[in-house]
C-alpha cells in the first residue's frame, strides 16, 4: 500500500489523511466547502481537537481554522468546551458520528413524515379554486408529485431494509 | 404538460404561487440543515430546480436573490453530483442547467454513487487489515485507536449505504414498470 514505507507515527497520520478524504469524497458534507468538509471530517475521527491541531493535520492557517470553527459552532454542528486544565479550547462535534449513523434510519423516517405534512399543505392550498388555475400552480402540482415518487421509492427501499416503521411506508402507500 | 420556453424557466409565476414556490425553498433549506447540516443557499437551489427543472445562471440569481459567485459555484456542485446538467444554448454564450429526470431516488444527492462506495469499500477493508496487523507498533501512538474506529465506523457506513442503494434502484425499476 502507498503508506507502507513510512515510518508507524508518519503511516498513521497518511490513513488519518486519507481517511480525511474518503469522508470528504463521501459527500456527508455535501453542499459546504471543502475547508469545512475537511474540518469536520477531523472531528469526525478524533473526540476533541484543539485549533493548532487542525491548522497542523489541514495546512490551514490558524485564522481559517478559527473562522470554520466558529462558522460550524454557529450552525451547531460543533460544541466548544476547555480541556481539564481550563487552559485551551477544545471542539468536538455536536452529535458524534457514531450516534449520527445509528440515528440515520430515526432521522429519515422523522424527515419523510414532516415531508408527506408538507406535500399535503401544498396541496390542499392548490385545491382552492382561486390558486388552482394561477399561472405556476401546474409546475407546482408536478414538483408534489415528482417529491412523492421520491420519497416512496426511498421509504419502500427503506422498508425492505426493515429501516422504517410501517406507518410511514402505509402513509407513502395511500398517495 | 408543463409549458417550455426556449431558455430557461423564468416564467411569470402568479404572485401568489411565487409565494407557495417560496415556502418550498425554505422548507428545502429548513430540512437540509435539519436532517444534515446542508448549505441553505445549496438547499434553495436545488429546490428552485427541483420545481422549474430548467434554469440560467440569470435566472437563479432574479429567482434567489444570490450573487453571481454563490450561483455559479452550487451549480457547478450540483453538475458534479449529476444533479443537473449543463447544455449551451445555440447561438448564446449562456448555459441551461436542467434538472433532466427528478433524482428519482435520493441516493444521488444524498447518498454516494456506487462507484464510489465500492472503491472505498475495498480500499477500507485494506487500511482495516494494515492497521491490526501493526497494531504493536501503532497501538501507542496518537489516536490510533481513534482512527481504527473511524476506519470501523465508515466501513460500516459505506455498506449500509451501499445496501440502501441497491434497493433503492430496485425499487426505482419496480415503479416506472406500473
Amino acid at each position: 500500500m502507498w503508506y507502507e514505507h513510512l515510518n508507524a507515527e508518519a503511516e498513521l497520520r497518511a490513513i488519518e489523511k486519507r481517511l480525511v478524504e474518503i469522508i470528504v469524497n463521501l459527500g456527508y458534507f455535501k453542499g459546504r466547502s471543502r475547508r469545512t468538509s475537511e474540518i469536520l471530517a477531523y472531528l469526525c475521527i478524533h473526540k476533541r481537537v484543539n485549533q493548532k491541531m487542525l491548522r497542523k493535520a489541514t495546512g490551514y492557517s490558524l485564522g481559517t481554522v478559527s473562522n470554520t470553527l466558529k462558522e460550524l459552532r454557529q450552525l451547531g454542528l460543533i460544541r466548544e468546551g476547555r480541556d481539564p486544565e481550563g487552559r485551551e479550547r477544545l471542539y468536538e462535534l455536536a452529535v458524534p458520528l457514531s450516534q449520527q449513523l445509528a440515528h440515520y434510519s430515526t432521522a429519515l423516517n422523522r424527515y419523510f413524515h414532516e415531508w408527506n405534512d408538507f406535500l399535503k399543505q401544498l396541496e390542499n392550498q392548490l385545491c382552492r379554486d382561486r390558486i388552482a388555475r394561477k399561472k405556476g400552480a401546474e409546475e407546482i402540482r408536478h414538483f408534489i408529485s415528482k417529491m412523492r415518487a421520491v420519497i416512496s421509492v426511498t421509504v419502500n427501499a427503506m422498508h425492505r431494509l426493515q429501516f422504517t416503521p410501517s406507518e410511514i411506508q402505509q402513509e407513502v402507500a395511500d398517495k | 404538460m408543463i409549458a417550455e420556453t426556449a431558455i430557461g424557466n423564468l416564467k411569470g409565476f402568479d404572485p401568489e404561487i411565487r409565494l407557495i414556490e417560496k415556502d418550498i425553498v425554505a422548507f428545502f433549506k429548513q430540512k437540509g440543515a435539519e436532517f444534515g447540516g446542508k448549505d441553505p443557499m445549496f438547499m434553495a437551489i436545488l429546490a428552485y430546480f427541483y420545481v422549474r427543472e430548467r434554469l440560467t445562471q440569470q435566472d437563479l440569481q432574479n429567482l434567489s436573490g444570490f450573487s453571481a459567485g454563490t450561483v455559479s459555484k452550487v451549480l457547478r456542485q450540483l453538475v458534479e453530483i449529476n444533479i443537473i446538467t449543463k447544455r449551451m444554448i445555440p447561438g448564446t454564450h449562456k448555459h441551461l442547467y436542467t434538472m433532466d429526470q427528478p433524482p428519482v431516488t435520493f441516493s444521488q444527492f444524498y447518498l454516494p454513487t456506487e462507484r464510489i462506495l465500492l472503491k472505498y469499500e475495498d480500499e477500507l477493508k485494506q487500511i482495516k487489515a494494515h492497521l491490526i496487523a501493526h497494531t504493536s507498533e501503532m497501538r501507542r501512538i496518537r489516536s490510533f485507536s481513534e482512527v481504527l474506529a473511524a476506519v470501523t465506523l465508515l466501513q460500516g457506513s459505506v455498506h449500509l449505504v451501499s445496501t440502501l442503494i441497491a434497493e433503492m434502484k430496485k425499487e426505482a425499476e419496480k415503479q416506472a414498470k406500473k
